[in-house]
């Protein structure tokens, strides 16, 4: 059995809000094993963006662990946890969050050059821009790039650095069906033919039927982690126990 | 990460608003080119001031008359000036030269003219420095005989004869015929020392002037000069010992009746009064230039703003606290160096521009202090620097996840 991507251990994310404390994460346990693509799902203020802010590094839980890759990331420094986000993470956002001022190449290369990773960075973006089929739009900026193609872009960002996983939230939330019938079959793509782990968070339920696995939130809480046979057959494993 | 990302994202930065970035290097130009300018024309006119005065030659001792212990003003004839000859009394003095001057009417031809006419014993030419360009000085004999013979300056020569040789010439002053021996070489100087001519000073006095003639004759100064310049003070002593016994009077420091002033006091006056001058107009440029770096600051402040989402999208993909920070102090860095070797070019080439131009009737001498070139950007770098610290900072503290959310 080999390391799991993502491990949570009773996950709790608090929040002071006017001297009342909030709770946005309660308890969460999750393991995600290497390969897998999973959705996050939920209505909003059930903890989706809190979990996907806590998975990507960029905040810390308030109590519990993480194991990214099996080390454990409460111990690290901003420094640190930095560079994780820059080495183990590719971040796909809901609008796309390119640099505007630099072409698609730039833009892909951008995580190599900030993390000193690489040795040809240039060939490495242009190959990552390729798997996403955008070789031809490498001298592109953002502004003359349509959504979908921006979002590809991003995602070529995401990859470069080979992380251990691709974190998507609401990617598709800012494009049309046809877009996202393409996003959504590039990511499935990158997760079947190159076993990239890939977290989807999203309120669309096609876009969580395209993923083999998919967990609901509410209040903080994890209340369905289901596989996509389960959900065919209706056999949650809330509904069960 | 390496240096070239972090200040190729810098000058990416600044090159992408130009406007905005060329407005904000004017203030750092202006603060530089206005340091290096002023303070360019405040040294010029130091070192021509005081190449000026050390021409006249620092050995040299002023001797003016003064109060008296009775009240009256002092006059000096030619016998305190053969008193100050006096080897026994006075060995550390080598030569004494006197002068008396009479303003005077010339009339040559057409030509009329009032100008000054400084009678001088023989020995004055050599003292105080002055060259005969063409023609002949005068010797003792003809001071002692009081001879009807007159040198022009520079600028009266022509002013009376035009192009012609005035060697040779004769010249009508305050009626009397004199005539012309020779003209003097240009002298640089506070403009009046051209336009004035020399006679032996026993003939301006009393043939010019109408005074008493003889040893009698009236001196308004007396030149005396050291025999070497760290003799000076002996000198100067034995000045006082000299006309103090030619007085015949009990010496009275405070109203011995004449004063005694030396080159080298006149010279650190000036230059103190002149660095004073320096200093200020420095102080005046330096203010714009920190009026300059406010101007880099607050761009700076408005770019970290307009940049959070940027800055939030490059913390998520692996930039840390230490990169953020690095990229908006270099760009500041950037601008008021930029600036400030603009700067440094401007101010440089209007100090050459203004060198030599006159206004009214102020010569401007400018002189180009590379070490107040390096200054000036050195400060002008320092100041970009710490305007774009705190501007750094506030971006390197961003909540990665706020700035994100940020529209």
């Amino acid at each position: 059995m080999t390391t799991p991507v993502i491990e949570l251990n009773g996950i709790k994310r608090h929040y002071l809000m006017g001297g009342e404390t909030v709770s946005a994460l309660d308890g969460v346990d999750l393991t995600v094993e290497k390969g897998e693509m999973i959705a996050v799902m939920g209505p909003s203020g059930s903890g989706k963006s809190t979990l996907m802010n806590i998975l990507g590094c960029l905040d810390t839980p308030t109590a519990g662990r993480y194991f990214l890759d099996g080390a454990d990331v409460g111990t690290l420094n901003d420094d640190q946890l930095s560079r994780v986000r820059g080495r183990q993470i590719g971040f796909v956002f809901q609008g796309y969050n390119l640099l505007p001022r630099m072409t698609a190449l730039a833009n892909v290369e951008l995580p190599l050059k900030l993390t000193g990773k690489g040795k040809n960075r240039r060939a490495a973006a242009m190959n990552a821009l390729a798997r996403v089929g955008l070789e031809d739009r490498a001298n592109h900026r953002p502004s003359e790039l349509s959504g979908g193609q921006q979002q590809r872009v991003a995602i070529a960002r995401s990859l470069v650095n080979e992380p251990s996983m691709i974190l998507a939230d609401e990617p598709t939330g800012n494009l049309d069906t046809t877009s996202t019938e393409a996003i959504i079959g590039l990511l499935q793509d990158l997760n079947r033919s190159d076993g990239i782990t890939v977290v989807v968070v999203t309120h669309e339920d096609d876009v969580a039927s395209s993923t083999k696995r998919a967990i609901r939130l509410l209040d903080g809480k994890i209340i369905s982690d289901d596989t996509v046979e389960q959900r065919l057959f209706g056999l949650s494993q809330a509904a069960s126990a | 990460m390496n240096a070239t990302l972090i200040l190729g994202t810098a000058l990416s930065a600044v090159g992408t608003n130009k406007l905005r970035t060329s407005l904000t290097l004017l203030g750092i130009i202006i603060g530089v080119s206005s340091v290096i300018t002023l303070i360019g024309i405040g040294r010029g006119s130091q070192s021509a001031i005081t190449s000026q005065i050390e021409s006249l030659g620092t050995n040299i001792l002023f001797v003016s008359p003064a109060l008296t212990a009775d009240g009256s003003l002092n006059s000096f004839t030619l016998e305190d000036v053969i008193a100050l000859e006096n080897r026994e009394i006075a060995p550390d003095i080598s030569a004494v030269a006197a002068e008396s001057s009479v303003n005077a009417l010339f009339v040559a031809g057409r030509n009329e003219t009032n100008a000054q006419v400084v009678g001088v014993t023989s020995n004055y030419f050599d003292v105080r420095d002055f060259e005969i360009a063409e023609g002949r000085g005068f010797n003792t004999a003809d001071v002692i005989i009081g001879t009807d013979v007159v040198i022009l300056g520079s600028q009266l020569a022509p002013a009376l004869f035009g192009n012609v040789d005035a060697v040779g010439q004769m010249v009508k002053i305050n009626g009397r015929e004199f005539s012309v021996i020779g003209v003097l070489a240009p002298k640089s100087g506070f403009g009046l020392e051209n336009n004035r001519a020399m006679m032996p000073i026993t003939t301006a006095v009393t043939r010019v002037g109408g005074g008493a003639s003889g040893l009698a004759t009236s001196v308004s100064q007396i030149s005396v000069q050291a025999v070497s310049t760290d003799r000076i003070n002996f000198a100067f002593n034995q000045i006082r010992l000299a006309l103090s016994l030619e007085n015949e009077s009990g010496f009275d420091p405070e109203n011995a009746g004449f004063d005694v002033t030396n080159q080298a006091d006149a010279v650190e006056t000036l230059e103190s009064t002149n660095d004073t001058f320096v200093v200020f107009l420095g102080a005046i440029a330096g203010i714009s230039l920190v009026v300059g770096g406010i101007g880099i600051m607050n761009i700076m402040l408005v770019s970290v703003t307009e940049r959070t989402r940027e800055i939030g999208i490059q913390r998520a993909i692996g930039a840390t606290k230490k990169v953020i920070l690095a990229q908006f102090v270099s760009e500041a860095t950037i601008m008021s160096i930029g600036g400030g070797v603009i700067g440094v070019i401007v101010g440089t080439a209007i100090s050459f521009l203004v060198d030599g131009a006159s206004i009214g009737t102020l010569d401007m001498n400018t002189e180009f202090s590379p070490d107040i070139a390096v200054l000036a950007l050195a400060v002008s770098a320092v100041i970009g620097l710490g305007a774009g610290i705190y501007p750094a900072f506030r971006a390197a503290a961003l909540d990665p996840i706020e700035a994100l959310r940020h529209e």
